[in-house]
């Protein structure tokens, strides 16, 4: 049997006793610890405070003064971490370990490696006390997430979010103990991030006066979401997704509008020197930027062929400088853009790229591979010593089912079940390494009005998953939707409309409407079959 | 949106200048309470939140100022309509922002008020001096809510009314009660609205559903109430009293109650709930008793059942539900006396004979609607595709369930019948069934894909004459006009189409997207 005490994602390892403490003084929480907190941990506590004390008017600044006064009935943390540093990302999972010890006189010991643990181990009590009081006391918790990245992905090219949603979004993330926000921030359809040599790409594809991220919103968006121990990945889509790009007379040049029906897809034009030109002071601006963050995805998905085909001085380059074919000349491209990016602009950062059954260039071994194809289809890249990311178009693409942008049918909806069903999988002699998954939600039908519909619970279910995959293998079907039940009231009391997983009837009746997750013999046959084959 | 049927304009702009800017040409005191409260919604839409309604009204000659001259033929207030006349309305404005607007009623003034809206939004008006002649095609004009596989409070339903209003729709069907829950609070039987609540105050009082049906009647807006029976009724029977009057059947996930239709209790319990119905909607025009999915499997658990088939001459189930159809209808007309004509689901598995005034609610597919094609009775069409808003997020268990209807399917769908139907088209509805909505997604699932079907029930002609890509932009003006109202629908296309619709939407049909099914 799986203890979970409810949680979600479930902690890995839980000691506990059987009594039940109310909390009857909510307000006199005390944050205890041995050092002075730096201000990165002030705001997290305050963050959870706020999240803890939700129904009261608390004052924060008495629960940080360092006063030894223990009042009964009120949470009182001890916490004790290795390091006061502030991180923008971790390197392993140890350092979102921590330990938790809740007594009878709800005394909290927390203990972590650094700000990161601390988060993690704070949701933990938020969760346990949730309903101002905790049972199964006493509490012994020991808890490391399995993957070290978890995230979502949004997009502000297709639909502008504000910096405030963004922000909304971290919020929602830090209660589901994901770590990271992946951020497409350019496409086609705009450029939504003000550059300092070439404002026009921005200025001429945004979408209303001030919908585009200047470098103090980048900053404060960073900051924001490392006090809540979530790292920030900035995608810059290259050399497709940047019909923006070449919207002013300046620029033209450099992007072949593709000769499709009626889309506007744009691809650089990578033999000419005047491209890497700007994508020189492009990159520059995004490692300026982004100056503390891990990873910069730099997308190369989808370069269409046909479309390099439509400009012949192309093929010209290509037959004078010995390229074979578009497959290399992408190849040249992501050359010379990693040349600048490491040599020119001596940037630290490593990159994260694309990949499916049809994208799959050469990668050097420090490179991140993003896989977005069929889970069926990861046999393709089993050779690469790479580390990988999962966004298995099904079912991690969160946006799809509901139409496109033209308002035609778009696939198929991935209803939670089919995410809950989901576990990173890899095919016989994988030599990659994975380090977690991202749901992604694409933007070209989703705005503020459908983002958290969009995201959540389905982002939930990742979250436990990428934590604690072996869960599953414990527990009872119905007591997993009973952790998703708790999940959602919980985002509900925090302001999030998320979409409900069922209706009001099954939720009081869970045991009976969820008993098991295959609901007839014939479907799991069926699954068994599709495993083998895989 | 939806675009007017007859339109004569001029050339001129006329910048509305006032903030404040709505004086109607009138005293404050010419009109009864519910027009004064219609008015009052539309000020509230129009003008800042600093502009004092009871200002509004007197005698002005202010350039800048939109004078609002009102004809109103009837004064009585109105909970429902059954001719597109009762919609009708002429409006007129001239180059000075003098606005005369002539209806026969409270509901025509509601088009006619959500027309000037929209045409002064942008503050001014445009092709002035302008006329418009305007009347819907089809009378029911709707959207169907349901209150019992999640809980939807009386002040989102309120909203729900103001969402119709902004597009000059005029129906609620409020399918109330399922087998998951029965939130109408009964006066003989509170047990079966308590054993089945989801929380403490979660149902309706006839204290909420008189003031439901006000708020949308002063709105243009007819509520039509539903509950389900014999099949789907599973919440009338979670009491030691009252479990004999249904059957439980259903697989072990989907529970789902058939009422007996052979005990004399069942038709007490039905006679008291009809009696409470009627009182709580007493000033409704139409009822909707569904009868819609009964289960024959589940009447094969009673042995009584069958014999009582035989002492009475009942053939088959099929003859069993006609029986237990015409009681219930024996109830409402005669023993009640109500007078509300009764509206049905329809498909063609639900085909039951009908009596000339009964009104068909057809949610089969539209192929199948030769199935129905013999009766001369009105129909509303609810066809499965492309209506069914709800379908494509996965069931109530976390499974597939049907496709995404897109707004442009729904654009493509036009109400129509087979040939040689002996049908009448009242009109059409989109339903939104609860089992994955609740607040959270309520406005996002609606539209803007009830705007489109807004527009094809008002005036169906419009997608003959006009390009696609114009049609796309109104649809926009019509997300943003949303949006600004604080309404949180799904947006149309993403930002770059917004601007350039002619490019992205040139041809209904041309860009297919390809579906990946690999």
């Amino acid at each position: 049997m799986a203890f979970t005490l409810g949680m979600m994602p479930s902690p890995k390892q839980i000691e506990r006793g059987d009594k039940t403490v109310e909390i009857t003084k909510i307000c006199s929480i005390k944050f205890i610890t041995f050092d002075v907190f730096p201000d990165h941990i002030i705001q997290l506590l305050f963050h959870y405070h706020q999240l803890i004390t939700y129904d009261e008017d608390c004052d924060f600044e008495e629960s940080i003064q360092n006063v030894n006064l223990k009042v009964d009935g009120a949470l009182k943390f001890e916490i004790s971490l290795e390091s006061n540093e502030q991180l923008y990302w971790v390197q392993n999972t140890k350092e979102e370990a921590y330990e938790l010890e809740i007594d009878e006189n709800l005394n909290i010991k927390i203990q972590a490696q650094n700000h990161w643990g601390l988060a993690r181990a704070l949701d933990t009590v938020n969760q346990l006390a949730i309903n101002n009081e905790i049972e199964n006391l006493p509490i012994d918790i020991s808890d490391e997430p399995q993957y070290i990245h978890r995230g979502v992905m949004i997009d502000t090219a297709r639909n502008f979010l504000p910096v405030k949603l963004i922000k909304r979004t971290i919020d929602a993330l830090v209660i589901n103990k994901l770590n990271v926000l992946h951020w497409h921030i350019t496409d086609d359809e705009s450029f939504p991030l003000l550059l300092s040599n070439y404002s026009q790409i921005t200025n001429n594809s945004k979408y209303q006066k001030d919908g585009y991220f200047t470098k103090e919103d980048v900053q404060d968006i960073i900051q924001y979401a490392s006090i809540r121990a979530v790292q920030i990945i900035p995608e810059i889509d290259t050399p497709a997704h940047v019909h923006s790009w070449g919207r002013s007379s300046e620029l033209s040049e450099i992007i072949i509008t593709c000769d499709t029906n009626i889309k506007q897809y744009g691809q650089l034009d990578p033999t000419l020197e005047f491209t890497y030109e700007v994508l020189k002071s492009v990159m520059q601006d995004l490692n300026d930027m982004f100056a503390k963050v891990q990873f910069i995805h730099f997308g190369g998905d989808e370069a269409s062929i046909q479309c390099f085909e439509q400009k012949p001085s192309i093929k010209e380059f290509m037959d004078q400088h010995g390229i074979a074919n578009y497959f290399d000349l992408q190849v040249y491209y992501r050359k010379r853009q990693k040349d600048i990016w490491i040599n020119q602009i001596k940037s630290q950062k490593k990159i994260i790229y694309w990949y499916n059954k049809k994208d799959q260039l050469p990668a050097d071994q420090d490179d991140i591979i993003q896989w977005w194809g069929l889970s069926s289809q990861l046999n393709e890249v089993k050779n690469r010593p790479n580390s990988f990311i999962l966004s298995d178009f099904h079912p991690l693409y969160l946006d799809i089912g509901v139409g496109n942008a033209f308002g035609d049918r778009y696939d198929k909806y991935q209803a939670w079940k089919d995410v809950y069903k989901w576990n990173p999988k890899i095919p016989h002699n994988f030599q990659g390494n994975i380090l977690g998954g991202e749901t992604l939600l694409w933007g070209e039908t989703n705005n503020q009005n459908t983002h958290f519909q969009k995201l959540f619970l389905r982002s939930s279910i990742l979250s436990d998953t990428l934590w604690n995959p072996e869960i599953k293998k414990q527990e009872q079907f119905w007591k997993f939707t009973q952790r998703l039940s708790d999940m959602e009231d919980r985002m509900n009391k925090y302001g999030f409309p998320v979409s409900p997983f069922t209706h009001s009837y099954c939720k009081r009746q869970l045991q009976q409407c969820f008993p098991q997750l295959y609901s007839t013999k014939l479907e799991l046959l069926f699954m068994f079959i599709i495993v083998y084959l895989i | 949106m939806p675009m007017p049927k007859a339109i004569s304009k001029g050339d001129q702009v006329v910048k509305i200048e006032n903030k404040c800017s709505i004086k109607y040409q009138a005293n404050e005191n010419q009109y009864p309470d519910f027009i004064m409260e219609l008015l009052e919604h539309f000020h509230t839409l129009m003008t800042p939140k600093q502009c004092n309604f009871k200002e509004s009204f007197g005698f002005t000659n202010d350039l800048g100022v939109m004078k609002i001259f009102m004809h109103i033929e009837s004064l009585e207030q109105l909970y429902g309509i059954d001719t597109t006349q009762q919609e009708q309305y002429r409006l007129q404005i001239d180059d000075q922002l003098n606005i005369q607007i002539q209806v026969n009623n409270h509901w025509g003034l509601v088009r006619a008020l959500n027309t000037l809206n929209q045409l002064s939004d942008k503050g001014e008006i445009n092709h002035l001096p302008l006329i418009i002649e305007d009347e819907p095609t089809y009378s029911y004009r709707g959207i169907l809510i349901d209150s019992a596989r999640h809980f939807l409070s009386v002040q989102l339903i309120e909203r729900t009314v103001d969402s119709l209003v902004m597009n000059s729709m005029n129906t609620i069907h409020w399918h109330i009660t399922d087998d998951e829950s029965f939130p109408l609070l009964l006066t003989e039987y509170p047990e079966i609205t308590h054993s089945t609540k989801y929380s403490e105050n979660s149902f309706y009082t006839i204290n909420d559903t008189t003031r439901i049906v006000e708020y949308a009647s002063k709105r243009g807006v007819q509520i039509i109430p539903s509950f389900d029976s014999p099949g789907h009724s599973m919440s009338w029977g979670m009491t030691k009293e009252l479990a004999d009057i249904m059957m439980m059947c259903g697989s072990t996930i989907k529970q789902y109650g058939v009422l007996d239709p052979t005990l004399e209790k069942t038709y007490q319990v039905l006679e008291s709930i009809l009696r409470d119905f009627y009182q709580m909607f007493k000033k409704v025009k139409f009822v909707n008793f569904a009868g819609d999915e009964v289960s024959k499997t589940c009447w094969d658990q009673r042995p009584e059942i069958k014999q009582f088939m035989q002492e009475n001459n009942i053939n088959d189930y099929y003859e069993l539900q006609s029986y237990y159809r015409r009681r219930q209808k024996q109830l409402w007309k005669e023993v009640i006396k109500a007078e509300q004509d009764i509206i049905y689901l329809y498909r063609k598995e639900d085909n039951l004979p009908l009596d000339k005034e009964d009104i068909i609610h057809w949610w089969g597919y539209t192929d199948q609607l030769p199935d129905v094609a013999d009766k001369p009775n009105r129909i509303i069409l609810m066809d499965y595709f492309p209506l069914f808003i709800d379908a494509g997020f996965g069931n109530a268990f976390g499974n597939p369930y049907s496709v995404y209807h897109t707004w442009k399917e729904i654009y493509k769908w036009t109400p129509s019948l087979p040939e040689g139907s002996l049908n009448i088209i009242i009109g059409g509805e989109v339903p939104m069934w609860g089992e994955t909505n609740n607040q959270n997604t309520h406005f996002n699932k609606l539209y803007m894909r009830t705007s489109v079907i807004a527009e094809t029930l008002w005036n169906p002609k419009i997608k003959e004459t006009e390009i696609f890509a114009s049609f796309v932009k109104r649809l926009i003006e019509m997300e943003d006009r949303m949006t600004k109202q604080g309404f949180a629908v799904t947006p149309v296309t993403h930002g770059y189409c917004r601007k350039n619709t002619e490019l992205c939407f040139p041809i209904l049909n041309e860009n297919e997207e390809q579906i990946i099914t690999e």
